[in-house]
């Protein structure tokens, strides 16, 4: 039974609701237009399609250094590896009213990389690349392609998995963190929905595989996704044959009765000389990818972390049996197609808080937003440019770098989490995002805001509040209509304005600079005949930096 | 107080099992201290643990050498070399021969400290049907339960939580000013959450730079108390935590500044060949600044620092030679770290306060794998370092021949452990282990009631002077040393009445036993005094010449 719809048209409160929980940053412009449309029209909208970006730059070159770096000429490693994160940091910054860019996060968060392991700058783009094609797509295939990425063979020591010497390291963490999920432990080395039986079993599976460091170019070995175009991992051994993976039936390639002792054998015909061919090799990870979606576990476990995404870390007994229960059923009806499951999520009452008068169990505005969301969102919406990289690339990877740098303070080191868990928002039970909060990381939070109402941000970029008021908020020459101007658009939801110390009248003071109304009234006139903003400037950023240092700002 | 309002508090006041003078003590808990005297032994004692994240294979920091053939078999591309030059370091041959152990060529640190009696190991350490997934162990681990348990809070949560009720809106106060507990590092670990409300732990990377920081953000007003949605429920979670950055941020600068390190060396490099990434001593800094904030007065009882890189599934080892590598890279930062430590601690007065404890999620499988690596394994070595510990190891080496599903048998529950930590070197009151959930768990030997000293009873029964032979003696006289490690030795002779004649020795000797020749000839019959100084033990051996 699916999840009620909802029909309403948004509203302003809604439509932010949904643009801040599916872009990295919005404008006032895009709240309007969304406050105009219904969920579905909503939807249509954050889907539609856009062009597949172009590859990062090397700034040493001018030119993307695809399809793999030539030593003498391209940047090292570590300088590429810096230019693939502030490509995609770009990306994001750049989405705006459209959520492809936030799935490919959310993939990411599914099958996380740390690069220090990876060590490749390629390898890492193309994950990403491979991501965004599948980003509305269907996960049982991305997992299959995943598996064999060369990220991925190369964080989780696949490509040292061969038949006499198994590796566990990528099926453990491909039952654990990429698919099924670990179920309660009952016993020694069982954990409900798979054993460690079943990781070695899955080792034996996956063996033989390498990175291919010619990503693609060198024809004697190599596996280019026909579907994506993107080189993935490659199979170890001269011609048809692969020569390190594990290609015998005996002891049986059997799996416990966890997977209903399901049986992945090679055929009499795929083996010669004991080496199993090539496509073979490939095949059986098709298979053993087959057998964990075949099980409702694995469905139920990404609708988990997409609820937990979207909605709330808490997953409540009753969101268990009335949302996630059905978002499973879709998505098990849908072979694993990610997107009507995330439509009907978006789409539904309980995404808005229309299935019942309770407020207790109301969902907006409770989730803490990632550094992502904070930084971007912030700039986003006072428009704040990036350099053009094709106007000064130096520039352009300049900007970046330095957001990189302020991310990692607030809590998120880009490609780099502490392990291979992912960053612990989206994973380290029993706190989820919370665990974006600390002492330390709240105050650079703040750092942050700070720096952007007071336009201490970027060398050389400033915002205009000033023009900003004049051209979207209704009388601004009325200080009060400003401070509400903001609380409606920035701030989730309402805040106290009367009685004795309330909110409302704390930031009204800051803005008035706890001078009289009039005051700003006169200032604010003088701004419009002269066009000399500083003074109302001030007073602005100083309202911006004290309501973006808020608790309050701190969530969505 | 009124006597309505006293009345009033007294229906609000949850359960009191403790009375001072008639009157409930919850209500008296916006003074701290009356609570903490009530419930805690007021020691200024004080537990940092070193989480070592990754899985460390146990096996080759504390190589079983009883076993040596066994343990080579196991692991022939990995195991270190028990001849040249970079052979393990034989810890202790007094022990007996299920115990003997030789610790990594690297642990030159810890080996230190063993001989000064300042660590004990405990080995095969881990949890019934333990789980090798990282992140469900390491949380097992921090929770305080079993292998199928996840009460959502950890241990030093739930402990503190009872050691000092009414977090945290009762503090800071000034019985006690300090945070609760101490993460070096920007996240607060598992460990300190507790059932309810924010964790107990602040953390922090930098005083100088938080406190600047926090001078320059925020506002001064927050929103107020709000109603139970989910919404209300996350920013009182901010909240509470950003209440506690500006009174924190200020005290630990100022306990920074106060304090010092004393003139000792953090080791910053490991100099020998290793993956990149490892060189670095990620640990050193963060027990630097322990050090310094414990000079400066802290009263914050529990730190927890982290060092990473453990998970040694490929290339553990450099392959021309098993010592060195990432491993051992990795090895010699905890030893030298904690080495340099205790060293500070010790300049200033402070080692008698400390107690250090090392433990990781698992360790790993005794059979290397493919990759010059070790796979994720089950029980492991934890070490106790402290003026206060009980030297020595408890438990032995692990049977290599028994090994249940290829892992090493557990000997110690992990839960003994921190029981014995706590109750008997923190003193942690009954209620407060019981929060924990270690009071099922039976304790072990570990802390002792006076603190090592150099020339004390472990030194002095591993490190062995004899007497003189032949005495009296005519031309020469000798006498054994025995000593359990490298030491310098020296050796002078005095006339009875205390005048120095003349330096027979000044040199290092290995571990073992010797025999050092005195030479008399040319001297006056009468007794001599022959005065023999090694680092770690001393005598003074009369002897007759006639």
């Amino acid at each position: 039974m699916a999840l009620e719809k909802f029909t309403d048209v948004l509203g302003t409160k809604n439509a932010a609701h949904l643009l801040r929980r599916t872009t990295f940053g919005i404008t006032k412009a895009d709240i309007d237009t969304f406050a105009t449309k219904t969920p579905e029209e909503a939807f249509t909208l954050l889907t539609a399609a856009v062009a597949t970006p172009s590859a990062p730059i090397d700034a040493k070159t001018g030119a993307s250094w695809l399809p793999k770096p030539d030593e003498e000429v391209n940047s090292e490693g570590g300088d590429l590896t810096q230019f693939v994160k502030s490509w995609w940091l770009h990306q994001m910054y750049s989405a705006g009213a459209n959520m492809k860019e936030l799935m490919v996060f959310l993939m990411h968060t599914f099958y996380p990389t740390v690069e220090s392991a990876v060590e490749d700058a390629t390898a890492l783009y193309y994950q990403n690349a491979l991501f965004r094609f599948y980003a509305y797509g269907n996960l049982k295939t991305l997992t299959k392609k995943v598996s064999v990425d060369n990220a991925m063979l190369l964080l989780l020591d696949g490509r040292l998995n061969e038949v006499d010497r198994p590796n566990e390291n990528f099926a453990r963490e491909l039952f654990e963190l990429h698919t099924i999920g670990k179920g309660e432990q009952t016993g020694a080395d069982n954990y409900t929905n798979y054993t460690e039986a079943d990781i070695k079993m899955a080792a034996r599976i996956l063996s033989g595989w390498t990175n291919d460091p010619n990503f693609g170019t060198d024809t004697t070995n190599s596996n280019v996704d026909t579907e994506t175009g993107i080189p993935l991992g490659i199979l170890k051994g001269e011609g048809l044959y692969a020569s390190r993976h594990d290609a015998s039936n005996d002891p049986p390639r059997k799996f416990t009765s966890a997977f209903d002792n399901t049986v992945i054998a090679h055929l009499d015909t795929d083996v010669v000389d004991g080496k199993a061919t090539k496509e073979a090799a490939k095949e059986q990870v098709n298979l053993l990818v087959d057998m964990i979606f075949a099980k409702r576990a694995t469905a139920e476990n990404f609708c988990r972390k997409i609820y937990r995404f979207f909605v709330y870390y808490d997953i409540t007994t009753d969101a268990e049996t009335n949302v996630i229960q059905p978002l499973a059923d879709t998505m098990v009806a849908n072979s694993y197609e990610i997107l009507p499951v995330v439509k009907e999520l978006l789409t539904s009452k309980v995404f808005y808080d229309a299935n019942n008068t309770e407020t207790t169990d109301n969902t907006r505005s409770d989730i803490i937003k990632s550094p992502l969301e904070l930084s971007l969102g912030g700039m986003k919406y006072f428009g704040i440019q990036p350099p053009s990289p094709s106007a000064d690339i130096t520039k352009f990877y300049e900007f970046y770098g330095s957001l990189l740098n302020a991310l990692s303070d607030q809590g998120i080191s880009l490609y780099e989490p502490y392990d291979v868990a992912g960053y612990d928002a989206y994973h380290q039970q029993p706190d989820y995002n919370r665990n974006w909060i600390t002492v330390n990381t709240l105050a650079f939070r703040y750092d942050f805001c700070l720096k952007l109402g007071k336009n201490t941000l970027f060398d050389g970029i400033t915002i205009d509040f000033a023009k900003y008021v004049k051209d979207n908020v209704t009388a601004p020459e009325t200080g009060r209509n400003i401070v509400q101007h903001f609380v409606d658009y920035l701030l989730p939801e309402t805040i106290t304005s009367t009685g004795e110390g309330n909110r409302f009248d704390y930031f009204l003071k800051i803005l008035l600079g706890d001078l009289s109304a009039e005051n700003w009234t006169t200032e604010w006139n003088s701004y419009l005949s002269t066009g000399m903003g500083d003074m109302v400037n001030s007073q602005l950023e100083d309202l911006i930096a004290a309501l973006l240092q808020t608790p309050e700002y701190q969530l969505m | 107080m009124e006597r309505r309002e006293f009345v009033k508090k007294l229906s609000l006041a949850s359960a009191a099992p403790v009375f001072l003078g008639g009157i409930p003590v919850n209500l008296l808990a916006s003074n701290g201290r009356l609570q903490m005297a009530a419930g805690t032994a007021d020691n200024d004692r004080v537990l940092v643990l070193v989480q070592m994240h990754g899985g460390n294979d146990g096996l080759n920091a504390v190589i079983p050498i009883n076993q040596y053939s066994e343990y080579y078999n196991l692991r022939p591309n990995i195991a270190i070399s028990d001849a040249g030059a970079r052979k393990y370091i034989t810890l202790d041959s007094t022990l007996e021969d299920a115990k003997q152990a030789g610790f990594h060529p690297d642990m030159v640190g810890m080996k230190a400290l063993y001989d000064q009696g300042k660590v004990s190991i405990v080995q095969g350490v881990t949890y019934t049907n333990n789980n090798q997934s990282h992140f469900r162990s390491r949380d097992i681990w921090f929770m305080g339960g079993s292998y199928n348990e996840n009460p959502g809070s950890g241990w030093a949560g739930r402990m503190l939580d009872v050691e000092y009720p009414k977090y945290p809106q009762d503090y800071p106060n000034t019985a006690m000013p300090d945070p609760l507990a101490l993460e070096i590092g920007a996240n607060v670990s598992l460990m300190y959450h507790r059932t309810n409300g924010i964790p107990v732990a602040i953390s922090i990377n930098d005083p100088e730079q938080f406190y600047k920081l926090i001078q320059t953000v925020g506002n001064n007003v927050l929103p107020e108390a709000l109603e139970e949605t989910y919404y209300g429920k996350e920013l009182k979670w901010i909240m509470e935590i950003e209440k506690k950055s500006d009174p924190y941020a200020s005290r630990l600068k100022e306990l920074f500044d106060k304090g010092k390190n004393g003139n000792v060396t953090y080791p910053e490099l490991y100099t020998l060949n290793a993956p990149n990434k490892f060189l670095k001593n990620g640990l050193a800094p963060q027990l630097k600044l322990v050090a310094r904030l414990l000079s400066g007065g802290i009263k914050t009882k529990i730190f927890l620092v982290r060092i990473g890189g453990f998970d040694t599934h490929a290339n553990q080892v450099e392959k021309y030679n098993a010592s060195y590598g990432g491993h051992a890279a990795l090895l010699y930062h905890l030893s030298s770290a904690l080495k340099a430590f205790q060293d500070d601690l010790k300049e200033q007065g402070l080692e008698n306060r400390v107690m250090v404890a090392t433990f990781s999620e698992f360790g790993r499988r005794p059979e290397s794998n493919g990759s010059y690596g070790s796979d994720h394994g089950s029980a492991a070595p934890m070490f106790l370092v402290s003026s206060y510990v009980k030297p020595g190891i408890v438990g032995q080496n692990p049977d290599l021949k028994d090994l249940p599903g290829g892992n090493l048998k557990m000997q110690t529950d992990y839960r003994q452990v921190f029981r014995t930590v706590l109750e008997d070197w923190m003193q942690a009151s009954p209620d407060a282990i019981k929060a924990t959930g270690f009071d099922k768990y039976e304790k072990l030997e570990l802390v002792s009631s006076t603190p090592a000293s150099v020339y004390g009873e472990f030194n002095r029964s591993r490190n062995i002077i004899g007497s003189c032979v032949p005495n009296p003696a005519r031309n020469f006289t000798t006498f054994t040393i025995q000593l359990n490690t490298r030491s310098l030795v020296k050796v002078e002779l005095y006339s009875q009445d205390g005048k120095f004649m003349y330096s027979v020795e000044n040199r290092e000797y290995d571990m073992g036993k010797h025999t050092i020749e005195v030479p008399l000839q040319g001297l006056a019959s009468g007794v001599y005094i022959v005065k023999i100084d090694s680092e770690l033990v001393k005598a003074a051996n009369k002897v007759t010449v006639y």
